[in-house]
């Protein structure tokens, strides 16, 4: 049972890794191409699992992970004690920004098995971003692609004097007006 | 009839299956007319039959209204069983309007009580459904009290409250009612449909409701009271051949007849006649005894002379909607002081945003209608100069689920948001739009920063609008000013933040065209519109500009830090002149971050000295040893507006326009005399900020030299 | 030297190109001939140098453990690494010098000249971005005028109604309007009788005493040793309410007596047409519909 580690490899050059996590194949696909389809300076790489731990045996094969997100589908509650079963399998270094929950298909309100506010907790408990989709929209995965791709670039430390636990901790602190 | 050679056979086609369809439709109704009595539904196939017929017409075609009148009459008389009820009134979808003889009949029938619970039910929810086809509201509203009466009934109450809230005037607002209403929220606890109407009674009358109600972005009724939303626009969409608009939102585009020739004796009406629906003025006593005036139709007005010849006789649309569109009716809506037709107007907004654009709740509304409608919005809320609290709730649902769909649209209403205490801000705007903008592209930044300086623009419009008011009214707003000082404050200070990291992220001069943009508003708050406030950049908007690559934006930073200037000593003067008519709310602090600033600057462009003499903590002073290991040996004169990146081109440009090209090239021979022609080259080459800049701070009379210190920093309030 | 007239000489016409603000492409900056090979193995040298580095650091961060949540007080915990981690971050921006990017000339102009392509496509995406607000604002401020323009003829029209109406005021004679006065207040009085007729015709129709229904239950029931007292009407009931409530609007309650019939009452407190006394169920008033 190997816990995934945010810098236990040497990253490639020019170039992010991603892991999706969630059960749901359909939307890992989905948000996958999306991303893959974006025009972008750098390359991507994306790994896709059901759950954490990794299997042992394919370690070798993979990169260095940049961000993990988790996929919850929020009419199943399957999804979401999968994706709090994994949690246990990451190194905390990741949260310190690299890890990002997508809440799917919070709009249908009446499908919801999985409370909202639930999901917002456990985002802000383990200090990480939540971003809500729509996975029936095309346009909103493609939105939502844009988006990981704009954060897997910071925490692929591929935009300079930016690191992700800086961005992390920005959006606390837009709430403090302090200046004189 | 304009289809194509072979596609007419296929249209032939389906004319005679509608052929078919209306005659089955006519066997229908008139067996469903003569039904008297209890019918047994067990092996009944005629009724089950013609049931059938209508059910698969009205789907389709929608019921025209004569027959609305048959089918409502036999179901609310109770003669059939409660599931044939349901199975009509679901498919009762009005092909054109709905008359008033039917809604008198129907309601009478609903009040005799002759059918089941259920069915009451189902009717209720019909009417609901159909409000907004329903062309003779003053009738319904008439059976305020027939409604009302019905309350006491448990599993009515939810439905009741639902059309109630959609009836009520402010006449229908008494004391009586609001006694009865919180007697029943007394014995049943806190219910969402009933709060729902004890709101709207509070908001007609908040004296006489003292209930504190809950947060006002809730909603009451629950959407499933709907029997049908798409069926109804797709038929009323066909009907009215337009395939474009809602026909709840058109107003004085109903020309359209059907073409059908066949299909007009359903549809005799042409489609909708919308609105001389229009609501009595209270009790038509009053009308009629103490105002001798004529209404004027709504429909009758088509042109701008005659909107002004009517102006004080005409009354509003019951649908709200339809104001949407008329620039006429708009002009009527701004000038009335009646908060009512805005009360109708947000709740029909908020509901319709909320139903129909909520794109992320999966509505199958088309991309381009939703923005088209989200358009339309824009759109009035510019022509109203104010910004509806409707589509700020709607926002602050969205914004949440927002990853950048409709972006222009949504951006769009986002500056329109009416201000709010700062804490509300924060939590329904900042926050997620701070979310929105660290995972955006370069472009999308932009965007989210425009539509914040056009917020902060409407905000300070606003504010220099009511200071007028002020002024004329001679009241003292202090309070008030306090709050608004403290909004704008944040939100100056929110886009600041968001620059910063913008400009780290990016380092791109767009953005930084973008954030000057708005500086240039925020520096000039004190002279245009009045308000005591000078926030100044921060240092991670104010260094990158100042060491920019470009000249556009040096250019601009010139203008904006002279604009300050002039803010800053109008205030101060006017400080000592006239003592404390305003408040006056800039902190000494600011004046020395700002000589802060001048002193960089000045040493930038002109003193060679802003390496050595910043003192900004967060700012460019560099060590001795660094600058030597650059490996420039003039290092001490080397950084001014000859050598400054935006602008060396310039020099460049300018050495070889005055030097001929055998000339050894050295650009240190810009100065003296030389610096000044320099200088109205640069001038010449449409920098005005620059020359607002350097005329307005730097003290160049004094000699020809180069080297002079920064004039007159401005002194800090002790 | 002639390395930095060639990065000169192409801001020159960069600037050149920006002043005349014309529509046309800006030039191609030209690409350094292959930067010579020099240059291109110090910068080689250098990335090694970065990459050895990294190694180093990875080295040392494998050697400590995997870190798992902890089972209690997630985020407590991950706020105080996020402190912990912030300060380092911090103290390592606070250490840092600036640095200068090469010593090598070639290196330099080609980062000079990467740096001006860039300025150059930024600045046309300025430049195309002012353009576009440009054409909004015209529309803008068309539109606006448009507004202030219908606006004005508004207040226009509404200035002179107003005169008008003052005009009419003053020319209105006291007698006039007492006549006026006068006039409503025939009209009110018409209409209240006319309701009132209306309410009695409806009440006689609707409500009427129940007498037979009276005699044949008596005769069912057989005998009753009760003595009948003579019925009220609804439309009198209703009358002494509303009477009552008039006259004496303290005291708004009647009491409710044998000659009231009961079904009458029960359908009146049904309906929320009359209330009872809160102590004594004996009494009843009328609803207060005229607040």
């Amino acid at each position: 049972m190997a816990t995934l580690r945010p810098f236990d490899k040497m990253p490639m050059l020019n170039a992010a890794a991603l892991l999706l996590v969630g059960t749901e194949e359909s939307h890992r696909e989905q948000l996958a191409s999306a991303m893959l389809k974006e025009p972008k300076t750098f390359e991507v790489k994306i790994h896709m699992a059901q759950s954490l731990p990794l299997p042992y045996e394919r370690e070798h094969l993979r990169p260095r992970f940049d961000m993990v997100v988790f996929l919850i589908n929020l009419h199943s509650q399957f999804s979401l004690s999968t994706v709090l079963a994994s949690l246990t399998h990451l190194d905390v270094n990741f949260f310190l920004g690299k890890v990002c929950f997508v809440a799917i298909g919070g709009g249908q309100v009446k499908h919801c098995m999985v409370d909202i506010a639930t999901v917002k907790k456990l985002a802000d408990t383990h200090l990480s971003t939540l971003l809500f989709s729509e996975f029936d929209s095309e346009d909103d995965v493609t939105c939502t692609a844009r988006r990981l791709l704009q954060m897997v670039q910071i925490c692929a430390g591929l935009v300079p004097g930016i690191s992700a636990l800086y961005l992390g901790s920005f959006m606390n602190s837009t709430l403090q007006t302090d200046q004189f | 009839m304009e289809q194509k050679q072979p596609r007419r056979s296929q249209h032939r086609e389906s004319m005679r299956n509608q052929d078919a369809n209306i005659q089955q439709m006519e066997e229908a109704l008139l067996f469903l007319k003569n039904v008297k009595g209890k019918v047994i539904l067990k092996e009944n196939h005629t009724l089950i039959n013609h049931i059938f017929a209508v059910e698969n017409f009205g789907l389709k075609h929608g019921i025209p209204p004569d027959a609305i009148n048959v089918l409502l009459n036999l179901v609310l008389s109770g003669n059939l069983a409660d599931s044939l009820n349901a199975r009509l009134l679901k498919c009762l979808i009005p092909a054109s309007e709905v008359t008033q003889s039917s809604i008198i009949q129907a309601v009478s029938l609903f009040c005799a009580g002759k059918c089941s619970a259920n069915t009451q039910i189902m009717f209720l929810r019909w009417l609901i459904t159909v409000f907004d086809y329903i062309t003779c509201k003053d009738i319904l509203s008439s059976f305020y009290n027939f409604f009302f009466c019905f309350l006491n009934y448990d599993n009515l109450c939810p439905y009741l409250c639902h059309l109630l809230y959609l009836l009520t005037k402010k006449d229908h607002v008494r004391p009586f009612r609001v006694r009865k209403l919180m007697e029943l929220q007394n014995k049943k606890g806190l219910q969402p449909h009933l709060l729902g109407l004890l709101s709207i009674y509070k908001i007609f009358c908040p004296e006489l409701v003292s209930l504190t109600l809950p947060s006002r972005f809730k909603s009451y009724f629950k959407s499933s009271h709907f029997l049908w939303r798409m069926e109804l626009r797709e038929i009323a969409k066909r009907n009215a051949g337009n395939p474009a608009g809602d026909c709840r939102i058109i107003l004085g585009e109903k020309e359209q007849i059907l073409s059908h020739s066949r299909k007009r004796k359903w549809n005799s009406n042409p489609l909708p006649p919308v609105h001389s629906s229009i609501w009595g003025k209270g009790p038509v006593l009053a009308d009629n005894l103490v105002s001798n005036e004529q209404t004027f139709p709504i429909e009758r007005l088509q042109t701008f002379p005659q909107l002004l010849d009517n102006i004080h006789r005409l009354e509003l649309p019951a649908q709200m909607g339809s104001v949407l569109k008329s620039p006429l009716l708009l002009h009527y809506v701004n000038c009335i002081k009646d908060d009512t037709p805005f009360l109708r107007l947000n709740y029909w907004l908020a509901f319709t945003l909320h139903e129909e654009c909520a794109w992320y709740k999966g509505n199958k509304r088309s991309k381009e209608e939703i923005e088209a409608f989200l358009e339309t919005v824009a759109n009035m809320q510019q022509f109203l100069q104010e910004g509806l609290y409707s589509t700020e709730g709607f926002l602050y649902k969205s914004l949440p689920h927002w990853n950048g769909s409709h972006q222009s649209h949504i951006l769009d209403l986002i500056s329109w948001i009416p201000m709010s205490p700062s804490s509300e801000m924060e939590e329904l705007l900042y926050k997620p739009l701070a979310q929105l903008f660290i995972s955006s592209s370069v472009y999308f930044k932009c965007s989210i920063l425009e539509s914040l300086k056009a917020l902060l623009h409407n905000w300070l419009v606003w504010h220099s609008v009511s200071v007028e008011r002020i002024h004329t009214q001679s009241t003292n707003m202090n309070g008030t000013m306090s709050g608004l000082l403290t909004s704008v404050k944040d939100l100056i200070h929110f886009i600041g933040r968001l620059s910063t990291l913008g400009l780290q992220i990016h380092n791109s001069n767009l953005l930084l065209h973008f954030v000057l943009d708005i500086y240039e508003l925020v520096s000039d708050m004190y002279v245009k519109f009045s308000l005591p406030l000078v926030v100044l950049p921060p240092p991670g908007v104010f260094y990158p500009a100042l060491l920019s690559t470009d000249c556009v934006n040096l250019n601009q930073l010139c203008y904006i830090m002279y604009r300050y200037r002039t803010n800053l000593v109008t205030a101060k003067t006017n400080e000592r002149q006239i003592k404390a008519q305003m408040h006056l709310n800039i902190h000494s602090h600011t004046f020395q971050e700002f000589n802060k600033y001048l002193t960089a600057m000045v040493g930038c462009l002109w003193t060679s000295q802003a390496f050595h003499q910043d003192t900004h903590p967060q700012g460019i002073h560099l060590e001795t040893h660094l600058l030597e290991s650059s490996g420039v040996s003039t290092y001490k004169k080397a950084f001014n507006i000859v050598y400054h990146p935006a602008l060396i081109g310039y020099s460049v440009h300018f050495y070889h326009q005055v030097f001929s090209k055998d000339k050894l090239f050295r650009l240190q021979s810009i100065k003296g005399r030389l610096w000044n022609k320099y200088l109205d080259f640069l001038y010449s080459q449409g920098l005005n900020g620059l020359k607002l800049f350097i005329e307005s701070s730097v003290n160049r009379l004094a000699s020809n030299s180069q080297q002079q210190e920064p004039c007159d920093l401005l002194l800090s309030k002790s | 030297m002639d390395k930095q007239d060639e990065l000169l000489k192409e801001a020159e016409t960069l600037a050149r190109y920006m002043s005349g603000y014309q529509h046309e492409l800006p030039p191609d900056i030209s690409k350094t001939s292959q930067a010579p090979e020099e240059a291109r193995e110090e910068l080689l040298q250098q990335c090694e140098e970065i990459w050895k580095q990294m190694e180093e650091c990875q080295s040392k961060l494998t050697m400590s453990g995997p870190e798992t949540l902890p089972e209690m007080d997630v985020q407590l915990y991950l706020l105080m690494m996020q402190v912990k981690a912030l300060t380092a971050e911090y103290e390592q921006w606070q250490k840092r010098t600036p640095e200068i990017i090469s010593d090598n000339q070639d290196v330099l102009l080609a980062v000079g000249k990467e740096e001006l392509d860039k300025v150059a496509r930024e600045l046309e995406m300025v430049l195309s971005s002012v353009q576009a607000k440009n054409k909004k604002l015209k529309k803008d401020l068309e539109k606006e005028q448009n507004w202030l323009d219908g606006q004005q003829k508004l207040v226009d029209a509404l200035t002179s109604r107003q005169d008008e109406l003052k005009n009419q005021l003053s020319t209105f004679s006291e007698k006039r309007v007492f006549q006026d006065i006068a006039n409503k207040l025939f009209k009110v009085r018409a209409y209240k009788e006319e309701l009132l007729s209306a309410l009695g015709d409806f009440l006689e129709e609707h409500f009427p005493l129940p007498e037979e229904q009276e005699n044949q239950s008596k005769k069912k029931k057989g005998q009753s040793g009760k003595k009948t007292v003579p019925l009220m009407t609804l439309h009198e009931i209703l009358e002494i309410l509303i009477n009552k409530l008039m006259t004496t609007p303290h005291d708004p309650y009647i009491v409710i007596e044998p000659h009231h019939w009961p079904p009458y009452i029960e359908m009146l407190l049904r309906y929320g047409i009359a209330l009872r006394h809160p102590e004594d169920p004996n009494r009843i008033r009328l609803e207060a519909f005229h607040q």
